[in-house]
């Protein structure tokens, strides 16, 4: 008599299991008995256990001797070298720091909040709006500037753009919602996905290019947004036209020529991966001097968190590339300058193993 | 030897002693332990990840976090799971941020493995057994990570449902679910194979 299905469905467990080795005495005779009535569950445990067997038969090259060797000494090294650069972090000193932090953080950390509610706001009422007349940079910009002065004004003046209101409407057609980047953290597996139409670019603004912020920039409300503000709609106008629009600094990737990447002044970056080994020399290289350039003039910008592990990641490749004892020197110095500027205990932790991946080439 | 004796054979030579030493910050004592357990880890991250590169980093990375964290492992407890369950995370975030990583060859220039060892075992080669042994590293590679862990475990390290449990910090019947639709996935794949090639 054929097994019916509902036998063949509790027996699959004991298949599987029958495949590890656990099965009791009389779960061995049950399925025993079972598979000598079942072709089909006979086949299924024959298909399991070859399909182990053919894993298990895949062998790995065994690394020459010398790495083995070598390994314990870069695993000392690297505890080594992190001991003596750990900051003496604890939470009581980062609860304290916190407290005790200017208040240009503070602005900044609240400034970046508002424009999250903002912008998801903004994005979920007004998907597919046209441009609006008052570039919303300026309230990025309204922010960083009192932020960079340090002034008390400058909380004051920051604390109204961080009420939540409705930011005006950005150009933005069927794009994924916007993820705002936090100063202090890194979403490093979340570009957005390609945007095709160019009038989307992100373009990370320099300061040369912001425009002036005036008393009626700081007092925009929705309302207000509907005519051009003085001054300010020639500079929005011709960004547009050049097909080019503001958003905020969030840190959205857009399609350069070879793939993902980003847009920094006016140029397009390719995306670096640490695992991608086919980039040259030339463009890595192209890749580090563009990232420093833009951190050195935007220092404030959030997307620089992303440009830290970028360069950092560029200088890895660069670094196992060359095996150029200067390239290994420049790049640990850099790296550690940069992980000397985050606050983020994550993020200066991953540089700081990018720092002593770059180092693991020294010497060799 | 098997490997559960071999993880055994490896717990009686003093991992205690090392653990308890390296805990008290002597370096030459967790510089013991690495070298016990460096190709251990190793040949996990590049099962996981298939780059040695990517393998060397990882492993490395193992270790660092080990010291930096080996206050808070448990005397008594495994080391072995302990530090392998450090070496998954640290897989398992390195797949997830490299979602499109490109497996280099791990396995020398040219052939793979599998080409390797079956010419060692038959000079004459055997052309179909390499095939289906890569058509089955391709369809363990293309598992999700989730389950790639618990079947790489199982599979190469041979794990018990238990200790798989406790490396990837999920419980004995989530390892034993994961495995078991892992191995279906595999069929699945498989079986599409079988069926183009007749």
């Amino acid at each position: 008599m054929k097994p019916k299905r509902d036998d063949c469905k509790s027996i699959e467990e004991l298949i599987h299991l029958s495949v590890d080795g656990r099965l009791d005495v009389e779960r061995v005779r049950r399925l025993e008995k079972h598979l000598a009535a079942c072709e089909r569950c006979a086949e299924k445990l024959m298909r399991l256990q070859a399909t182990e067997a053919g894993a298990r038969s895949i062998g790995l090259d065994e690394p020459p001797p010398e790495y083995w060797s070598a390994f314990s000494r870069r695993v000392m090294e690297k505890i080594e070298t992190s001991a003596v650069e750990k900051p003496a972090w604890s939470w009581a000193s980062a609860f304290a720091g916190l407290f005790a932090a200017p208040r240009l953080r503070i602005a900044a950390g609240v400034a970046s909040l508002a424009v999250v509610v903002i912008v998801g706001a903004l994005f979920l009422r007004d998907r597919g709006r046209i441009v609006p007349s008052v570039p919303v940079r300026d309230k990025v910009v309204t922010v960083s500037e009192a932020a960079r002065t340090a002034e008390p004004e400058a909380a004051q003046t920051a604390e109204p753009q961080t009420a939540p209101k409705p930011a005006p409407a950005v150009e933005e057609k069927a794009e994924p919602p916007v993820v705002v980047e936090a100063p202090a953290s890194l979403d490093a597996a979340a570009p957005s996905p390609v945007v095709a139409e160019p009038s989307s670019v992100v373009v990370a603004e320099t300061s040369k290019e912001r425009a002036p912020v005036t008393d009626s920039a700081r007092q925009i409300t929705r309302e207000s947004r509907t005519e051009p503000v003085a001054g300010m709609a020639n500079t929005f106008a011709e960004k547009k036209d050049a097909g080019v629009s503001m958003l905020l600094k969030t840190g959205r990737t857009v399609a350069a020529a070879k793939g993902e990447g980003f847009m920094l002044d006016g140029g397009a970056v390719p995306r670096v991966s640490a695992a991608d080994t086919s980039m040259s020399e030339a463009a890595l290289r192209g890749v580090i001097q563009k990232w420093r350039s833009h951190i050195e003039r935007n220092p404030l910008d959030p997307q620089n968190n992303r440009g830290y592990v970028q360069a950092a990641d560029a200088y890895y490749l660069l670094a196992r590339l060359t095996r150029d004892e200067a390239v290994v020197s420049e790049g640990a110095q850099l790296v550690q300058e940069y992980a000397n500027r985050v606050d983020d205990p994550g993020l200066k932790l991953l540089l700081l193993d990018s720092k002593a991946r770059i180092e693991s080439f020294r010497g060799k | 030897m098997g490997r559960a004796e071999e993880r055994e054979f490896s717990m009686d030579r003093g991992d205690d002693e090392l653990i308890r030493k390296a805990r008290e910050g002597d370096l030459r004592s967790f510089d013991a332990l690495v070298r016990r357990y460096q190709k251990k880890v190793y040949y996990l991250a590049l099962r996981m990840l298939k780059s040695h590169d990517a393998a060397d980093d990882v492993a490395q990375e193992t270790f660092v976090s080990a010291y930096r964290a080996i206050g808070t492992f448990k005397p008594g407890s495994n080391f072995y799971t302990w530090i392998y369950r450090i070496c998954m995370n640290r897989s398992l975030n390195y797949l997830e941020k490299e979602r499109h990583l490109v497996p280099e060859s791990a396995f020398g220039e040219g052939s793979s493995p599998l080409e390797r060892a079956s010419a060692e075992a038959d000079p004459l080669g055997d052309a179909a057994g390499a095939e289906t042994a890569r058509r089955i590293e391709r369809a363990v590679d293309s598992l999700s990570p989730a389950y790639k862990a618990v079947f790489v475990l199982r599979a190469y390290e041979e794990m018990s449902y238990e200790e798989i449990a406790e490396s990837l910090g999920i419980s004995t019947g989530t390892v034993m679910s994961r495995l078991f639709r892992a191995r279906e996935k595999l069929q699945e794949m498989l079986g599409d194979y079988e069926t183009e090639t007749r």
